[in-house]
């Protein structure tokens, strides 16, 4: 425990030498009888004070929560000696804020008694924070002096990213040999109608179709497109990161990906994810509700990571990247490394999606001439539009998003761009 | 409560100089002190009302010294109590207005600065109407040995009994 003086400490000690001297100075005795309430709590702050003794517990209404929900965080003192006025400071996350309730109490409890209070705190951004630091603060009775020492009884708290249902992802262009949603050019068994042949010896009498076979005056049967599962890669660009949480470009494209793996394994589909900074990290595809909870964690920490290497996607075995899987690309486009990958990518022969994020709306103008400022703005969007501009030429399917936009809208021309190329296919 | 408590407080260390010596370099220093103090209780901030106690004390003993009145301990009690309880209140508003305080907690701070204050300045202005009778009838030798000691049995006073570390579970 350290003792400090506070600034009442400082401030009674200032007025009081002050008092004093200018008792010397003036030479009368009323400003010893002033300096006397201030100097006397000074003297006395520099000596301890009784020891006492309790037992801090925390707890935490739950330790998952998505962003923007909340939980509530109580603490409770039990004294096991008099405790005088304590002040109790529990030290919060910048990615928490408190809505309700206090994380900062003073108590005062005689021997036996109990004080309890909570918070509620509003989840603002992903990430695992850590709770449990106490800032424990006995002030001498003058006020003039503190005894501090930190607390902790630590707790921890999973904050996932926010999940927006998806009504419809893109579809991919290829698909696995697994059963699964998505209507696959191979006919076979399926719902979803495909094409008409003659009867063969073999075929089954439901499957004849009656309409076409009056018509012809011979028998014909409907053949059926098979539904099979798709494999998709999520690629999150974590070399750049532009804007403040809990709305920066990252924090954007982790909700963007979440968003989609759930929509995606709902669908029986396979989701990866790889995350990219120069160095890589990835998840193997995988489907079923522990896929959800591996992604969810594995986008939870997702942090950008300085780093001036560059690894290409050609070390990425081909287990985590699977040959016709379906590529969704986000990102800021803030670094080089990260369109070229793409650009790789794309030349491999997959089918690449690439979700950039406007990072110039996130962006707190810099200080300095207004008329400079724009210029660089303007110079900034005039070669993203060129890089976009030359990606999309090389296949790329690129679509902007705007960080107000809802996702289902980010969405909807990429499905219908991707129908169109379907049908010309 | 505090700061209207606070605000209260400030009058007297304006108005006891002014009513001892109401000439105009008193009255400036008496609003130069004001505008300080009165911005301190504002914000809460020790830094600006100890800004604007400072000219106050001065003007205080620039008041006594001008107009050579001859000792008045009423008026340098009340200046110490209204002194004492303006930086106390302020730094307690400042210190309890983000928290949950326990209404006992609050009271116990406040009684104890309150009742610290008002037995620290009547012990003083006792020690020196003492000092003064008994002084004159001292030999002059023994009148600092005495002063002494007196300085002495004020600081024991103010010392507390006991001295230990917390413990917490």
């Amino acid at each position: 425990m350290s003792q400090r003086s506070t600034p009442l400490g400082l401030a009674l000690a200032f007025l009081g030498a002050a008092s004093l001297l200018l008792a010397v100075l003036f030479d009368r005795v009323e400003l010893l009888v002033v300096a006397a309430p201030l100097l006397v709590p000074v003297m006395r702050a520099g000596f301890g004070q009784a020891p006492v003794r309790f037992r801090l517990t925390l707890s935490l209404s739950d330790d998952r929560a998505s962003e923007g929900e909340q939980v509530r965080l109580s603490m409770k003192v039990a004294a096991m000696t008099d405790v005088p006025a304590t002040e109790i400071l529990h030290e919060l996350p910048p990615l928490l804020e408190p809505v309700a309730g206090d994380h900062h109490a003073v108590v005062h409890l005689k021997s036996g008694e109990t004080a309890e209070w909570s918070v509620d705190l509003l989840c603002r951004a992903r990430g695992e924070v850590a709770l449990g630091v106490f800032l424990i603060r006995r002030w001498h009775r003058s006020g003039a002096a503190i005894e501090e020492v930190l607390h902790r009884a630590p707790q921890r708290l999973k904050i996932y990213p926010r999940v927006v249902p998806l009504r419809r992802v893109p579809r991919p262009l290829k698909t696995r040999s697994s059963f699964g949603n998505h209507v696959a050019p191979k006919l076979g068994q399926g719902i979803e109608p495909g094409d008409i042949r003659a009867f063969a010896p073999g075929d089954r009498l439901r499957q004849i179709n009656w309409q076409a076979s009056l018509r012809f005056r011979r028998l014909y049967v409907t053949q059926f497109h098979e539904e099979r599962a798709a494999d998709i890669v999520l690629l999150l660009d974590t070399a750049g990161d532009v804007g403040r949480r809990p709305s920066s470009s990252l924090d954007i494209s982790v909700r963007t990906a979440a968003a989609l793996a759930t929509a995606y394994l709902a669908q029986r589909d396979r989701v990866g994810l790889i995350k990219y900074s120069g160095s890589i990290e990835w998840i193997r595809p995988g489907s079923g509700r522990r896929q959800i909870e591996v992604l969810m964690e594995a986008l939870m920490t997702s942090a950008t990571n300085a780093s001036y290497g560059f690894e290409d996607l050609d070390f990425v075995p081909p287990k985590v990247l699977p040959q016709g899987a379906l590529v969704i690309a986000m990102s800021a486009l803030v670094d080089g490394r990260f369109l070229k990958v793409v650009t790789e990518l794309r030349a491999r022969g997959f089918d690449v999606v690439l979700l950039a994020l406007a990072p110039l709306s996130l962006m707190a103008g810099p200080p300095g001439p207004k008329g400079v400022d724009d210029l660089a703005r303007r110079l900034w969007r005039v070669e993203r539009q060129a890089s976009l501009e030359s990606l999309a030429r090389r296949g790329l399917q690129v679509v902007e998003i705007e960080p107000d936009q809802p996702l289902d809208g980010v969405i909807a021309p990429l499905l219908r761009r991707r129908f169109r190329h379907g049908v010309r296919a | 409560m505090m700061r209207l408590a606070a605000a209260l407080s400030i009058l007297p260390l304006i108005a006891i100089p002014v009513s001892i010596e109401p000439i105009s370099p008193i009255l400036l220093a008496a609003a130069l002190s004001a505008v300080l103090l009165g911005l301190g209780v504002a914000r809460r901030s020790l830094a600006w009302l100890s800004a604007g106690a400072l000219p106050a004390t001065a003007n205080y003993a620039l008041a006594l010294w001008w107009s050579a009145a001859p000792m008045g301990l009423g008026a340098a009690i009340v200046f110490a109590l209204s002194l004492s309880s303006v930086v106390n209140l302020v730094a307690g508003d400042a210190r309890f207005g983000a928290a949950r305080v326990a209404p006992e907690a609050r009271t116990l701070l406040l009684r104890h600065w309150l009742a610290h204050g008002v037995a620290t300045t009547f012990i003083a202005a006792l020690a020196l109407i003492v000092a003064m009778l008994v002084a004159p009838g001292l030999p002059p030798l023994l009148r600092p040995v005495l002063a002494g000691a007196g300085a002495l049995l004020v600081l024991l006073a103010a010392l507390p009994t006991s001295d230990a570390a917390d413990e917490r579970d």
